[in-house]
């Protein structure tokens, strides 16, 4: 599971200035980008109470980090074969975020999905794949 | 006698792999003893928010977009004055010994110390004064920075239409991106950087139609009149919302940075230009044109953020600390990191040295000074032809690294028509990261102003409070911009890099008392040999700058007052220097004697 969302305590080149740091906490034009960094802290914390550190693996990410995030992408869409408009809107980065990728096929696109939603596709996934054994 | 580039780079390669390897492993294992069975601050302080366990590659380049910035391109550019030999020397050695063991050891204690910041691990490892006195060292630190950085974009854009059309699109370009990410379109932030990265180029494409158009006049600017503008915007930049152009710049900026250092890598491998700087010159006695001093102590402080950069340590104690999943990360990220921000120094080195000795001086010095210097020019009239720019007398370092640059990507086959191009697109990818910089270090100076101020007067240090963001942002930018209208970049670059080392000094003396403190004494050489150079060079320096450069100012009709200003900031930026290291000696001669002594006797009695 990939949690795609804006880092709400960095600014800028850090370098020469030191950067926003925990002065972006003050910062209250911050308020939405922190608002949704909440939300994805809350959905990580569920999903870890819920499959336990080992269950599901979680990345938290930049939407900037795409050069880590495409290659992660593409080898869950070989894993799970999700749809092809879920793999061509996931590859292409064709999505608001914040976004979390669950199984190479995003969920909760321009807002953070409940946990239920992210449950429901990881479900579907185990349904598929006891069916399919 | 010309050297090629190539030996200097797998040199360069083959010296920190083999350093990475063998001390950055002893410091890992035999000095932090890097411990995995250790839960970091991402698993003790869990939140998902803020504190969540990331993979190591991720954060390594979370970690290196965050330390790398203009100031490893400037100084090394500068430093090129002393000839090939001392900056090249300088930062191989300074970036393996001094700069990845700080950002390393740094980066470690703040694990250690829960995500904890420099000052915080300061006041609780040294004392409480240290942990004030590491703050006000910062915001000094960050005032005479934003002023070293600004006076490099100032005089690469002064009377320059093109580059100054380029420059004042991006932030019409980041408006209209941080409206489209966040209003019209709202999350589309892959929409947004492409739109934002095809508008930049077109923006670089087009300036050149401007600059021969009945438009240049209103885009070619005195210093002056770029000054204020630089100003202007500063200060309203850093209290607009960070959405708005923050944000959006630091899209665009993040793949601007990856691409553009990525394909000098690429071009100094492919086309290995022939350095024509000689090995040494004659300023290594001083009297340069560029940095007046002498090699020794001037080449350690014009080379500041490619060898050794204090700005790393609040990276290294900020968000990389809270994240790191498992400490033995902390070994690839922290030193690797740097060595990579160094090799940018030396490639940058590369492209300033690649021009020959009279073009880079009749750049980087002032056309009167440059006449003294008996030097003729060889190629800068077919340089400044082919840029399509005036390039005599562009001091700052900006212009002579941009042509270099410009130089290597047109040697690259298919390449050759486009030199203007290729360095009106150095300009822009240097003034991106600058002007960025300046935005960020304005509002964090003035957040650190506001809340001193609130200690005195409580409704100041509110960030809501109209009167106290206008006050104290209006101080910080008339703080900066005092030292770009009255200084040159031989005073204030110098500056930039006493205040530069002075905190990797302070943060690594903070490490060795870490290290003291953690019962390591016997290895405390790691931290306590480049803190010791780094303080030595740097405070004889400030004091040779005090000295033989702003004292004389005060003699000096109409510098009196510079003068004074130039060396009260000096001065005091070493005053906290020498107080945060006398506080250590307290520190670790408590740890080392009295406690051990405490420690003995109450063995004895036990037994």
């Amino acid at each position: 599971m990939i949690i795609v969302r804006e880092n709400d305590d960095t600014g800028g080149c850090i370098c020469c200035s030191g950067g926003m740091g925990e002065f972006a906490k003050k910062e209250h034009s911050y308020d939405g980008i922190r608002k949704v960094a909440e939300e994805c802290g809350r959905l990580h914390r569920e999903i870890r109470e819920r499959f336990g550190d080992d269950g599901v693996d979680i990345i938290q990410i930049e939407p900037r980090a795409y050069f880590y995030l495409m290659p992660k992408v593409l080898k869950d869409i070989l894993k799970f074969s999700p749809s092809i408009f879920s793999a061509i809107r996931t590859i292409f980065f064709w999505y608001p975020v914040p976004v979390v990728i669950v199984n190479g096929k995003p969920v909760g696109t321009g807002r953070v999905p409940t946990i239920d939603e992210v449950l429901r596709e990881l479900g579907q996934f185990m349904v598929k794949s006891i069916v399919g054994e | 006698m010309t050297v090629n580039a190539m030996p200097l780079v797998v040199g360069a390669l083959c010296v920190m792999a083999i350093f990475y390897r063998y001390y950055h492993g002893f410091i890992a294992s035999k000095v932090a003893t890097l411990d995995d069975s250790r839960k970091t601050p991402a698993y003790t302080m869990y939140d998902g928010q803020n504190y969540y366990p990331t993979n190591k590659w991720v954060l390594f380049g979370h970690h290196f977009a965050a330390i790398t910035g203009a100031g490893p391109l400037i100084g090394p550019v500068l430093a090129a004055q002393f000839g090939v030999l001392p900056g090249y020397i300088w930062i191989l050695v300074g970036v393996v010994i001094g700069g990845a063991v700080h950002d390393f050891i740094i980066f470690f204690s703040s694990v250690r110390h829960g995500g904890k910041s420099l000052a915080e691990i300061a006041r609780i490892q040294i004392s409480p004064l240290s942990g004030i006195i590491a703050s006000i060292a910062i915001l000094f630190i960050l005032v005479v920075a934003l002023a070293g950085l600004g006076i490099a974009v100032i005089n690469a854009l002064s009377e320059s239409s093109w580059g100054t059309f380029t420059i004042g699109c991006t932030i019409p370009i980041a408006l209209f991106m941080g409206l489209y990410m966040y209003k019209f379109r709202k999350g589309r932030i892959a929409e947004g950087t492409i739109i934002g990265v095809i508008f930049l180029i077109l923006a670089v494409v087009f300036g050149k139609d401007i600059a021969h158009s009945h438009l240049a006049p209103y885009f070619t600017l005195s210093k002056t009149r770029i000054t204020l503008f630089i100003l202007i915007y500063g200060f309203v930049a850093s209290v607009l919302p960070v959405w708005m152009l923050l944000c959006p710049r630091d899209y665009l900026s993040a793949f601007m940075k990856i691409g553009t250092i990525a394909s000098l890598a690429i071009g100094v491998v492919v086309v290995h230009p022939q350095l024509r700087m000689p090995l040494l010159t004659e300023y290594i006695h001083g009297g340069g044109p560029i940095i007046h001093g002498k090699l020794f102590p001037f080449v350690f402080i014009t080379i500041a953020c490619g060898a050794i950069s204090g700005f790393h340590a609040l990276v290294s104690s900020g968000t990389s600390p809270k994240m790191v999943s498992r400490e033995s990360d902390i070994k690839t990220i922290g030193f690797t990191a740097m060595l990579i921000e160094g090799f940018i120094g030396i490639l940058a080195l590369i492209a300033a040295c690649s021009l020959f000795p009279a073009d880079y001086f009749a750049i980087n010095v002032p056309p009167g000074v440059f006449e003294k210097l008996g030097f003729s020019v060889v190629n800068l009239h077919g340089l400044s032809a082919e840029v399509g720019e005036n390039l005599v007398g562009r001091t700052g370092g900006a212009v002579s690294l941009a042509v270099g640059m410009a130089q290597i990507f047109t040697a690259v086959p298919g390449m050759r028509h486009l030199m203007d191009y290729w360095y009106h697109f150095a300009i822009m990818f240097e003034a991106l990261f600058i002007l960025t910089t300046i935005d960020t270090g304005t509002r964090v100076a003035r957040f650190m102003i506001q809340e001193f101020g609130g200690k005195f007067y409580k409704p100041f240090e509110r960030v809501d409070n109209v009167p106290s963001a206008i006050i104290s942002t209006a101080l910080i930018t008339c703080g900066w911009g005092y030292f770009v209208f009255t200084g040159s970049i031989g005073t204030i670059w110098p500056m930039f890099g006493t205040a530069n080392q002075l905190l990797a000094g302070i943060a690594l003396c903070v490490g060795t008392t870490v290290i003291i403190n953690m019962g390591k004494a016997k290895y405390a050489w790691v931290t306590l040999v480049p803190m010791a150079f780094v303080m030595a060079t740097t405070l004889s320096a400030g004091w040779m700058n005090i000295t033989q450069n702003f004292i004389p100012m005060t003699q000096k009709q109409g510098l009196v007052f510079q003068g004074y200003v130039n060396s009260i900031l000096t001065a005091a930026i070493m005053t906290c220097a020498a107080i945060i290291i006398l506080d250590s000696f307290r520190s670790w001669y408590k740890s080392v004697f009295i406690e051990k002594k405490e420690i003995l006797v109450k063995e004895v009695v036990s037994d």
